[in-house]
């Protein structure tokens, strides 16, 4: 009976596993083949011989050194910012009492319901504005902005739940409340940290609608517009797009790995998730 | 002393809630007005109603809302009974499950981009994998992305598959986070594993579960990467999604009638978003 039972649960699972897995895989093996082998010898299984020059092309002939540096420069500073400034933010409206918290929450929750193309044309005459067409802060900004909502969503969550006697003992110590922000508050919330990062990471790393309307110029370009551009140009080249397609993804796979343990935590905990 | 603490914190508020108003909160009420104009960026007439009528009249934009609304019920929907699916499984103590558990999550890591090419590489109607592999077992498969009456739907069953392991993960934390003494009540009073489920994963994982109905509801209304890489809203006008449509006439240079249309999905998602979490949220049980 028990055997039974164990076989039902694991054949949809494996099933599921295949059809999740099985993509990346192709993705992955194809990257490694010639037009021949991609398209008659062996479309499906794995290289018969690795073609590691796909990569070296790939890196070599197209740009991509410039959108992969564009990307990690882009989704770097502006996940930075979205921490810190989601914690400060959410650090006033969950554990400072003050008149118009409540309000000032919910200010910032519209962002959570808010489609990001209302703003992509008055975004992208600001932007021009404010002199930062074609540079980093013309995606660096608006990647800001449109992490802070959920992110502050999350870190509110997080330090609501943390009991108040931790705060009055460090009051009563003498700590001023930069002291109670860097030293109690932020080491608390570690793990929605985690969280924040990965996510904010994967949108900013993946973003692609703001970034093809802001950015023109070639050198400025993020890895999600270089790919589809791969793809119209280069549409002869199957290995190569593939090693591309590989290349952009492999980051977020290695961040994920990297930072998992703590995401697993944080939503453990439930406030993350609780919102 | 109580002044003191204010001014704290509007220290610690302003960074965020100043960049937030001037690239979003502005944007937003800017669109709201050109939403009303013949707009050009360097110049603009006010033409009232006229941009939302023609979005409404108009059969090449107006299937926005029909395509959309289908997609982010198929999409949400599936992704809220597959994920909780997937999770019991995922909890049910077997083994290999925490190498399972992060797999599930790869294909969210993956750039849309790269997905929507990699599926519009496998649904090729002759050469790709999909088709291929149905004729193996001597079955016509369809043209996935050609077909203008399947088209939509192909391009949400790749959203589900690349949307799902979110889910999974949020029901996955809930679970974890239900005391283990819950179950074990159960198990003293001779209940069985689906009474466990009903009685007690079901309810406690409520508010999981309102987290992914409404981040995978909203996302569905605003889908474009996937479809703009897989199919660019074709054939036709046939799986064009309200943010494609927006797109196209931002490109057209239809400024005003873009942003229209941009109105017009903030406020369906209002419309619907809002209230389906206020809705939601009342109904969560506390543990």
């Amino acid at each position: 009976m028990q055997r039974v039972k164990s076989f039902l649960i694991q054949v949809p699972l494996w099933l599921y596993f295949i059809i999740s897995v099985y993509p990346l895989f192709w993705m992955i093996s194809y990257s490694l083949k010639d037009n021949n082998e991609i398209f008659v010898t062996n479309p499906f299984g794995l290289p018969t011989q690795f073609r590691y020059e796909n990569y070296i092309n790939a890196w070599t002939q197209f740009n991509l050194p410039q959108y992969f540096m564009n990307s990690v420069v882009v989704s770097t500073v502006a996940t930075l910012f979205i921490v810190i400034l989601a914690l400060m933010f959410s650090f006033a409206i969950a554990r400072l009492r003050w008149r118009f918290r409540e309000a000032v929450r919910l200010y910032m929750l519209v962002g959570m319901f808010m489609p990001l193309q209302v703003i992509m044309i008055p975004l992208a005459i600001l932007v021009k504005d404010f002199h930062l067409a074609n540079t980093y802060g013309a995606l660096i900004i608006p990647y800001i902005v449109i992490g802070l909502p959920f992110s502050s969503l999350i870190f509110y969550g997080f330090m609501r739940d943390i009991p108040s006697e931790i705060e009055e003992a460090a009051c009563m110590d003498g700590a001023s409340v930069y002291r109670l922000f860097t030293k109690i508050i932020v080491p608390v919330v570690v793990p929605a940290i985690a969280t924040v990062v990965i996510f904010q990471f994967l949108n900013n790393w993946n973003e692609f609608m703001l970034a093809n309307i802001l950015i023109s110029d070639e050198s400025m370009k993020t890895l999600p517009l270089g790919l589809l551009f791969f793809q119209g140009q280069y549409s002869t080249d199957w290995g190569g797009m593939g090693a591309v397609m590989t290349i952009a993804s492999l980051p977020m796979v290695i961040i994920y790995l990297f930072f998992s343990e703590q995401v697993e935590r944080a939503m453990t905990m439930g406030s993350a998730v609780k919102g | 002393m109580k002044s003191t603490k204010s001014l704290y914190s509007y220290g610690f508020l302003l960074p965020a809630g100043i960049i937030f108003f001037i690239f979003f909160l502005l944007p937003t009420i800017v669109s709201f007005f050109f939403s009303m104009t013949r707009w050009t960026l360097t110049d603009w007439e006010f033409i009232g109603l006229d941009n939302f009528i023609m979005f409404f009249k108009e059969s090449s934009l107006n299937i926005g809302f029909r395509n959309t609304f289908i997609y982010a019920v198929m999409t949400s929907g599936t992704k809220v009974v597959l994920g909780l699916l997937l999770a019991v499984l995922l909890t049910s103590g077997i083994r290999s499950k925490d190498f399972l558990r992060s797999v599930v999550f790869f294909p969210t890591l993956i750039s849309t981009i790269a997905v929507g090419i990699t599926f519009s590489y496998l649904m090729h109607p002759s050469r790709g994998l999909i088709n291929t592999a149905l004729a193996a077992l001597g079955i016509q498969g369809p043209n996935w992305l050609g077909d203008p009456a399947l088209a939509i739907y192909s391009v949400g069953l790749v959203d589900i598959w690349k949307g799902v392991g979110f889910a999974t993960v949020i029901y996955i934390a809930g679970m974890m986070s239900i005391p283990a003494d819950y179950y074990e009540a159960v198990d003293i009073d001779g209940g069985n594993a689906f009474r466990k489920f009903w009685h007690i994963t079901l309810p406690l994982i409520r508010p999981a579960m309102n987290s992914v109905i409404i981040l995978s509801f909203i996302g569905g209304l605003r889908t474009f990467d996937l479809v703009w890489t897989m199919t660019k809203g074709g054939p036709g006008f046939s799986s064009d999604l309200i943010a494609s449509i927006i797109y196209k006439q931002y490109q057209g240079g239809f400024y005003g009638l873009s942003t229209a249309g941009n109105v017009i999905l903030f406020v369906i998602v209002a419309v619907l978003a809002f209230p389906l979490y206020r809705f939601l949220t009342k109904r969560e049980v506390d543990l």
